[in-house]
């Protein structure tokens, strides 16, 4: 019943949710993915040439687009340390019924 | 004693100062303000029952009369209920009567824009000389957009006040700044204003409102209301990015993170300071500052002229946060949670713990059997299963170095599966100890996007939530300002000065203090989007509550903060904002992980901007075992240190050592720890009482010093 997905090592790079999203079927569109990387000077082109359209690079931080069938390729680089796709953020306005509660 | 006899807005008068009374009854006249005598009268209704003494109304009014209530008229009745006015000071002695059932101020609505301008002191700052309006400085805003249309965010010849706007929406252009959306810039949004057609169309719509409310709280400078909705920076420039909307959702994590770079570089380019403001969140993380979003945030915060201010988040009331200690060999904890049935979707719970510990964790379902030892999944492990109503559950536990922070980081999905929607009832997650060195576990419910008012939205039981760290992501990053609510008017029985009910709560999972502060979010007025179908309060202008409304209150005088100083960091602005803050009525508590510091004060902070010196280390050295370096004025010191580099990041120190002479010099000499490479900080303060503190960790690179 137990699966060590955890010996995988692009695997698990990966947070939950988003190993979770990979399982599910990641959109044919591609998806916004954002990576921690080691090497700040040298990801960036290591990732584009992997297949990630970056989109802009904070310290080790770097977010970027990558073809759903890339992303395993992108994990599996040295110098990505972590991998998570988007996560929803919402409005932090309350409403009535949380007064409510 | 006297709790309930007493209007709440009287006992929050009572606990203010003379100035902050004064400029209190003004605002939401509540009666008439004699200055020269700093003495405020009340307008009051005044309950009182008769009885020996007080048999007649007559015998009433002259009893009130001799205890300073100017008396105007009085209705008989069972009970006598008296009009009149008193002041302030004298509303205690009256408390002292039985025969008085209950005093209350006269009611009258009030503009809360205008009425939480005063509540910080900014009100004063913008019209008294020298006036602090944000001139020179940016206010950027990540958020649904803005009515770019509306009054206030122009000047008084038309023309925009926003440099740039980026719709992350907008279908892309070729050649654009942008990877993806479109930016407009003042030009093409004049020229939009100007011109029907216009050369750009700029077919920007806050339909949210959100952002539009936001923005102006922050910048707003009252055009469309002749001065009575003005925000706290009413002179400062915009740079706006309007994140997708979707599904009751308001961006992602990953356009958010890019968002920030994006004002950072626009900020660059025009050569000017900026304060941004974040009204977004989820309860997706460590609550430590582990998640990506939160590094990029804390990076960007490191840079002069750059202030980050991020809302508590309003998870307080939801029951979204468990935790509990296990021990080994001892029977698994529980934790039980309820899910409503209205949910279709799919409830997500992250289980955060140290990776020095293996704790197994088990789901169990309304009436489904307890676990037995094969329930559960252990670190480095997932499992999948149905329920016995075909709902879908997964463990995941594989992450057990979570982005490089020596924490398990486990998921749990429970799916509708082939349900038509997920059991309601009383579920369990159970925590197995298999080996503890720590114990401790903390579980977070992500929220929903609550868009039928949250029946969807699954929560623990009452009796085993965990009221603490609550604060949603991406606000539990370090370097950043994290702001808590308090009510500045009178809604759902909310007491006035209170903290709300809804404000998200500290401290991080490391222990680190949240919110920093707290600042007026319950219910503020201000700009109404008019693409956005919200009720107006004013012609352009509309309620809201939530710490959303709060943080942009603090955005916006960190940006006055930056006119003084253009060279400030968030930090810098974060420690005189909390040595500013008022610690009155209730924020009596503060510092706390509720309020903070206390409340937002715009005046003293100021003051302080203007008089404030943090001290400049320099010269840092390792020599073997010892770390040295200078300061530019006489301060004491301080290294503070773990051998876990990330978690010393995150601001989880193992260890301190302290250099308490006052000087120019330091050395601090780490022998004697546990063998180990050490990554360390420096801190350095001035003298009491202003202990001005300035921290070098080496751009977060830190200081690794080696014990052998």
């Amino acid at each position: 019943m137990e699966a060590d997905v955890g010996t995988k090592t692009w695997g698990a790079k990966l947070d939950p949710y988003s190993r979770m999203q990979m399982e599910d079927g990641l959109p044919a569109e591609g998806v916004e993915v954002t990576l921690r990387v080691t090497d700040q000077a040298g990801a960036a082109k290591q990732l584009e040439q992997a297949g990630l359209k970056v989109h802009g690079q904070v310290g080790e931080i770097i977010v970027g687009h990558i073809n759903s069938t890339d992303l395993q390729q992108i994990a599996e680089l040295d110098c990505v340390e972590e991998v998570q796709l988007s996560r929803p953020l919402y409005a932090e306005n309350s409403t009535s019924s949380e007064e409510e509660l | 004693m006297h709790e309930g006899k007493l209007d709440p807005r009287l006992r929050f008068l009572q606990e203010q100062t003379a100035d902050e009374r004064i400029g209190f009854a003004e605002s939401v006249r509540l009666g008439r303000v004699s200055t020269a005598r700093r003495v405020v009268g009340i307008d009051v209704l005044l309950r009182c029952r008769k009885g020996p003494g007080t048999k007649t109304v007559r015998s009433i009014e002259r009893k009130l009369t001799a205890r300073g209530v100017e008396v105007r008229s009085s209705v008989d009745g069972p009970v006598v209920v008296v009009s009149g006015r008193v002041s302030v000071n004298r509303c205690e002695d009256l408390l002292q009567e039985d025969w008085i059932e209950l005093i209350e101020a006269s009611k009258q609505l009030f503009p809360d824009l205008d009425l939480s301008g005063r509540d910080v002191g900014a009100r004063t700052l913008q019209t008294i000389a020298p006036t602090v309006r944000g001139t020179n400085v940016l206010v950027g805003i990540v958020d649904s957009g803005i009515d770019y249309r509306h009054d206030d965010f122009r000047l008084p010849d038309g023309s925009s006040r926003i440099r740039f706007l980026w719709d992350q929406s907008a279908p892309s252009v070729a050649g654009g700044r942008v990877p993806f959306g479109r930016e407009f810039t003042k030009a093409q949004l004049d020229a939009a204003l100007r011109t029907n057609p216009a050369p750009v169309p700029v077919n920007h719509n806050d339909v949210d409102g959100h952002g539009t409310h936001v923005a102006g709280i922050a910048a707003g400078n009252g055009r469309r209301s002749s001065g009575q909705f003005v925000g706290m920076a009413p002179d400062s420039e915009l740079v706006i990015v309007a994140v997708r909307s979707d599904a009751g959702t308001l961006g992602e994590s990953t356009s958010a993170t890019i968002a920030f770079s994006y004002i950072v570089d626009r900020a660059r380019e025009l050569n000017r300071p900026v304060s941004i403001n974040m009204s977004l969140g989820n309860n997706g993380g460590g609550h430590s500052g582990e998640m990506p979003l939160e590094t990029a945030m804390d990076n960007l915060a490191r840079l002069p002229g750059v202030v980050i201010v991020k809302s508590a988040g309003n998870e307080q009331p939801w029951r979204i946060h468990a935790s509990g200690t296990v021990t080994q060999g001892i029977a698994p904890v529980r934790r039980q949670f309820e899910s409503s049935g209205s949910n279709t979707q799919q409830d997500v719970f992250e289980i955060w713990f140290d990776a020095a510990d293996r704790i197994s964790i088990a789901v169990q379902a309304p009436g489904g059997p307890t676990p037995v030892a094969n329930d559960f999944v252990a670190p480095g492990s997932v499992n999948t299963f149905a329920t016995n109503a075909n709902n879908s559950v997964r463990i995941d536990a594989s992450s057990v170095d979570a982005g490089g922070t020596g924490d398990v980081r486990a998921i749990v999905f429970i799916g509708r599966g082939t349900a038509p929607r997920i059991q309601p009832g009383r579920w369990s997650l159970h925590f197995r100890g298999d080996q503890i060195t720590v114990g401790r576990f903390d579980v977070w419910i992500e929220r929903t996007s609550r868009a039928d008012g949250g029946a969807e939205q699954t929560r623990f039981t009452s009796a085993d939530h965990d009221p603490t760290c609550t604060i949603s992501i991406p606000g539990t990053a370090r370097r950043i300002i994290t702001v808590g609510s308090y009510v500045t008017r009178f809604a759902n029985d909310a007491p006035l000065g209170s903290l709300s009910r809804f404000s998200g709560r500290g401290p991080t999972r490391y222990g680190l203090r949240k919110p920093e502060l707290s600042a007026p979010g319950e219910s503020i007025v201000s700009v109404r989007s008019s693409g956005a179908n919200r009720p107006a309060f004013a012609p352009g202008y509309t309620l809201m509550p939530g710490t959303s409304m709060a943080a942009p209150h603090v955005t916006g005088i960190a940006a006055l903060l930056l006119e003084i100083n253009p060279q400030f960091t968030c930090e810098q602005v974060k420690q005189i904002l909390s040595r500013a803050a008022r610690r009155n009525g209730a924020a009596a508590v503060a510092p706390d992980d509720t309020w903070g510091s206390g409340r937002l004060t715009a005046l003293r902070a100021t003051e302080l901007a203007r008089t404030v010196r943090f001290p400049i280390i320099s010269n840092v050295v390792i020599k073997g075992t010892t770390l040295s370096w200078d300061t530019d004025i006489p301060t004491t010191g301080a290294v503070r240190f773990n051998s876990h580099q990330r978690r010393m990041f995150l601001g989880r120190a193992t260890g301190s050592r302290v250099s308490l002479t006052l000087g120019l010099h330091h050395t601090i000499n780490l022998e004697g720890l546990p063998p180990a490479t050490y990554h360390c900080e420096i801190l350095a303060f001035t003298p009491a009482p202003e202990e001005w503190q300035t921290l070098d960790d080496r751009q977060g690179q830190h200081y690794a010093v080696t014990v052998p």
